[in-house]
């Protein structure tokens, strides 16, 4: 291989390096602190490995590229109690996106009680668990097999200071450019040993438990979420109380659902 | 109730703050049972051929110990219900590991009244189902309790220093009474337990014992934590506790009003901790704790570093001590993707929490030292498979998982797996922690430094005679600075001048071929030094010849009381270098792989050959003690297959190892005040220490093991 082939592979390269990186823009959302609390009632767990502000998301980033990383932000260092091997250990985030506005599942993921508004379908979502991705996969395929399709596995998740993050190959999303998309993050909690149906999700009942929140119900008519986005994604305060108001929910008596908490995408 | 009486008892209670929130008494929602557990098999396989237990555990007790062969099955089986609306309960079943191997059945034999044969009369062999733990949870509604736990738990509400996780096989068999409730709108909540000191849990690992006058059943710790979290930016914890172990009064004989008790010993920590997020580019963290015990002093008696309470997880004298932690975190230092953690810490010599963690939970920032070689007790100098000690643990491979620091005397790592997290006391380091990380693109770099010094470098534990002095300090093991990587659960060493410095490095890069391939590449290096004895008045107290070990040091050492007045020949250098790199690979969704390589060497000079651990004793004897030489050169390799699949519901999991190394032995003895390296002559073939003859050749170790589990979830 002579010199004018090594130049000429190195420009090539750093050609489809600089296009790969000028197709797609990056995008981020702020969001407020202290609003880790569900529709507006809702407290973590007693045992002390929920630390204060551990669930409650501060910034949602996806960064340029044709392998974008999608990165949660929180507001207390993470930590990994249960030697997960990750860098963190509590927290489980769900990443909707709407790639294509007007279609898209309106109905949630199994264990998060919630749905979204017909003008909010999501195309994808992809999930930040510190569980191995084998384990995350067939929990997908028992719970959420008729999902299974539109729900995307990094193959490797990771939590470093405070922040939780995964590539994604933008190919494996549809394509498209992420800064154009609307997204709605849903901080959960992982839980090792999930109900029945639950995809690895952690419960919310009337009373908080040593490993269970508190503030919801005792049935499964709550939203069983921390935080997510609201508003315009800009950190602003009143958006605490638009996320109260999204995830405002009525139960029947029994436990029932009367009506579900309803998420809306947040754009740019 | 009488109308009236109704009226007047709801009023009274609405006063009290008793009365029920409305809709919590009423439309009483009772839920059915809800069941659900897991079986859990394993196959161990090793070449270590021991067969007392489907586990590892250091235990030398005639039928108790660990093993690496074997299958067996466990069966768990939990339960909780909401029996109304102001009522919860749980519950958990379990037919544990123990010597239940498939090659007996589960134990079945005809009863005989044999606990030796390993049959149905041993409750270690039989797979009875066992009530492990059993809670109920009241939710009464009133303003000033949220809820009334009774029952048991693993306490994970408090924290590492003071109630602790203990984990002693099961996770939540330590029983007690928890009241939890909050104000201010949830900002401030507390806790108050009431919890049951288990019977291991005190003075040479026993708090009284049935049928004698040291009663036992109402020793307990109280514990009362508040946090208090007004906003996202800072919180604060007070946690208080006071442990206490009674026994009955010799003073009182008669029953006739009842028999008075008196105290053992009792154990108050204080504490106060906080958090502070409130800056862009730090978080601040903080906690103090302040410990104080008393003993009654009659209990071991006079002092002597080998007395009877050697074994002991707390000092035999009063003593108090404060410890803390403060750490500082920037989230962003100066460029994008890299972050700093810094953690100054102090772990009082003389702090005491009896309940703080035995294991699972780490104080530390640092990573500490190398599992691998925590206490393997390969017998490294002559193998000795008689010696039950050679047995015990888990050989030359020592543990895979990482360490995790505990402020406990009673750091435990038995009935686990070389593939866990082994438990490491650090009572009496102190020093600082560096940790940054660094990610860029598929890139991810961790590195640390600790510079640990230590509140135990002391002489004769800050006396003159090791023997009075140090007599307040339990000796455990006695092997803290001895060896390689010192003894999990025994801090204290009489003479000590020690730094410890940790570096490591990891570097992780996924590699975008396939599925992507997880490499990961790390370098460690410990450097170890201890001066021990800094005074030359001091070394005959400390090297007196050892009488504690007659009739078991080596017959043929002619003991150097005193070392010839040679301060620097007891010196210990150690040089710890670990090498690792792996590689992982998704090959199916439900089946991740990783193949590892590490290279761990040791450098090691743990004195002359007229140097043991000071005030050895029974431990001397290569027939059933523990000390080793160890000084030389150490290589030891580590070849191994991790790998994970799962199913919907059900996981296989697994480790395979091969090791193998070498053990190139040094001598040194001391000339003219100093220490010389000792060349072997020709035909010499072992060198007399006080552990014995060593033999000059360089040994192989060899260690296969394998451990296989299925998990299935129900």
């Amino acid at each position: 291989m002579n010199q004018k082939t090594r130049v000429s592979i190195c420009a090539l390269a750093v050609g489809l390096a600089l296009s790969g990186a000028a197709r797609a823009d990056g995008v981020k959302f702020t969001d407020p602190t202290g609003d880790d609390k569900g529709p507006g009632g809702y407290t973590y767990p007693t045992d002390a490995v929920y630390s204060p502000g551990s669930f409650d998301l501060v910034e949602f980033e996806v960064t340029a590229g044709d392998n974008p990383d999608f990165r949660a932000t929180f507001n207390d260092r993470l930590a990994d109690p249960w030697g997960m091997g990750v860098g963190f250990a509590t927290q489980m985030v769900f990443i909707f996106i709407d790639t294509t506005p007007g279609k898209g599942h309106t109905k949630g993921l199994p264990g998060l009680n919630v749905e979204f508004a017909p003008d909010a379908g999501w195309d994808k979502v992809i999930l930040l668990s510190p569980q191995p991705a084998s384990r995350v996969s067939a929990e997908v395929k028992a719970k959420a097999a008729d999902l299974a399709a539109d729900i995307v596995i990094p193959r490797r998740t990771t939590g470093v200071g405070k922040t939780v993050s995964a590539k994604v190959k933008l190919e494996d999303l549809g394509g498209g450019d992420p800064a154009t998309w609307g997204y709605q993050v849903v901080v959960q909690s992982n839980e090792g040993f999930p109900d029945k149906s639950d995809l690895l999700t952690r419960k919310v009942n009337e009373f908080e438990g040593q490993h269970r929140f508190g503030g919801g119900n005792d049935g499964d008519c709550d939203p069983h979420v921390m935080d997510v986005l609201a508003g315009k994604g800009a950190g602003a305060a009143d958006e605490a109380q638009a996320q109260y108001d999204m995830l405002k929910f009525e139960c029947g008596a029994d436990g029932s659902s009367v009506k579900r908490a309803t998420l809306t995408m947040i754009r740019k | 109730m009488h109308l009236r009486n109704a009226t007047l008892a709801a009023a009274v209670a609405a006063v009290l703050g008793l009365a029920p929130e409305a809709g919590h008494a009423q439309g009483a929602q009772a839920t059915p049972i809800k069941w659900y557990g897991s079986i859990y098999a394993k196959f161990l396989d090793g070449n270590r051929r021991t067969e007392q237990g489907l586990y590892s555990n250091a235990e030398t007790t005639p039928g108790e110990g660990g093993g690496d062969q074997g299958q067996g099955i466990e069966f768990e089986l939990m339960f909780n219900a909401q029996v109304s609306k102001q009522v919860e309960i749980g519950g958990r079943l379990h037919s544990r590991f123990n010597k239940n191997y498939w090659s007996n059945y589960g134990g079945f034999q005809v009863p005989d009244n044999d606990t030796t044969n390993c049959g149905e009369d041993d409750p270690r062999c039989n797979q009875y189902v066992k009530l492990r733990g059993a809670w109920a949870r009241i939710t009464p509604g009133y303003e000033w309790l949220d809820s009334a736990t009774i029952g048991n738990s693993d306490w994970g509400m408090f924290d590492a220093w003071t109630q602790g996780k203990s984990r002693y096989i099961d996770r939540d068999n330590i029983g007690g009474v928890l009241l939890q409730g909050s104000a201010f709108d949830k900002t401030l909540r507390w806790d108050l337990a009431r919890v049951t000191l288990a019977q291991y849990q005190g003075l040479q690992y026993n708090t009284g014992s049935f049928g004698s006058d040291n009663i036992y059943a109402n020793d307990s710790n109280w514990i009362a934590q508040a946090k208090y979290t007004p906003g996202p930016d800072w919180n604060a914890t007070m946690i208080a506790m006071y442990a206490r172990d009674a026994d009955l009064s010799d003073a009182d004989t008669s029953d006739l009003n009842g028999v008075s008790e008196r105290v053992r010993w009792d154990n108050a920590v204080v504490a106060l901790k906080g958090q502070f997020t409130g800056l862009d580019f730090m978080d601040l963290g903080a906690s103090v704790y302040y410990s104080d015990y008393s003993v009654r002093d009659s209990l071991c008696g006079p002092g002597d570093w080998n007395n009877a309470c050697r074994f002991s997880p707390v000092p035999l004298r009063d003593m108090d001590d404060i410890s803390g932690t403060l750490n500082l975190n920037f989230n962003r230092l100066f460029v994008d993707g890299l972050s700093l953690s810094a953690q100054l810490f102090r772990v009082g010599s003389d702090y005491v929490s009896i309940t703080a963690a035995r294991r699972e939970q780490d104080v530390l920032l640092t990573e500490g030292q190398e599992g691998t070689w925590q206490w393997g007790r390969p017998d490294y100098n002559f193998g000795n498979r008689e010696n039950g000690n050679s047995r015990a643990g888990l050989g030359y491979g020592g543990w895979n998982g990482e360490v995790q620091q505990v402020v406990s005397g009673m750091a435990d790592n038995d009935f686990t797996d070389f593939d866990e997290p082994v438990a490491y006391t650090v009572i009496g380091w102190q020093g600082v922690t560096l940790v940054p990380k660094y990610s860029f693109g598929d890139w991810e770099f961790a590195g640390e430094y600790s510079w640990i010094d230590f509140d135990t470098n002391w002489q004769a534990c800050g006396g003159t005679d090791k023997d009075v002095d140090c007599a307040p300090y339990p000796r455990q093991e006695g092997v803290h600075s001895w060896g390689l990587g010192g003894d999990y659960r025994s801090p204290y060493g009489p003479y000590q001048d020690r730094l410890l410095q940790i570096f490591a490095l990891k570097a992780k890069y996924t590699l975008d071929f396939g599925n992507g391939v997880d490499l990961m590449a790390r370098y460690k290096y410990i450097k170890d030094e201890d001066d021990r004895v800094t005074r030359a008045s001091s070394l005959t107290d400390a090297y007196d010849g050892f009488p504690n070990a007659a009739g078991a040091i080596n017959p043929d050492w002619i003991p150097n009381v005193g070392l010839g007045g040679c301060v620097s020949c007891d010196d210990r250098k150690g040089d710890y270098d670990t090498y690792g790199v792996s590689a992982g690979y998704q090959l199916t969704p439900d089946l991740y792989t990783t193949l590892i390589y590490e290279l761990n060497k040791v450098e090691l000079i743990d004195g002359t050959i007229d140097v043991a651990p000071i005030g050895l004793g029974f431990e001397a004897s290569n027939d059933f003690g523990f000390a080793e030489y160890l000084t030389g050169e150490h290589t030891k390799n580590r070849l191994g297959l991790d790998f994970s699949y799962f199913l919907s519901g059900v996981e296989f999991g697994g480790t395979i190892d091969y090791l193998w190394g070498d053990y190139d032995p040094y001598f040194f003895t001391d000339q003219d005040g100093r220490r010389v390296r000792l060349r072997p002559t020709e035909g010499v073939s072992s060198i007399a220490t006080p552990l014995g003859n060593i033999p000059v050749d360089s040994v192989d170790y060899r260690q296969y093991r394998m451990k296989i589990f299925m998990k299935v979830s129900f």
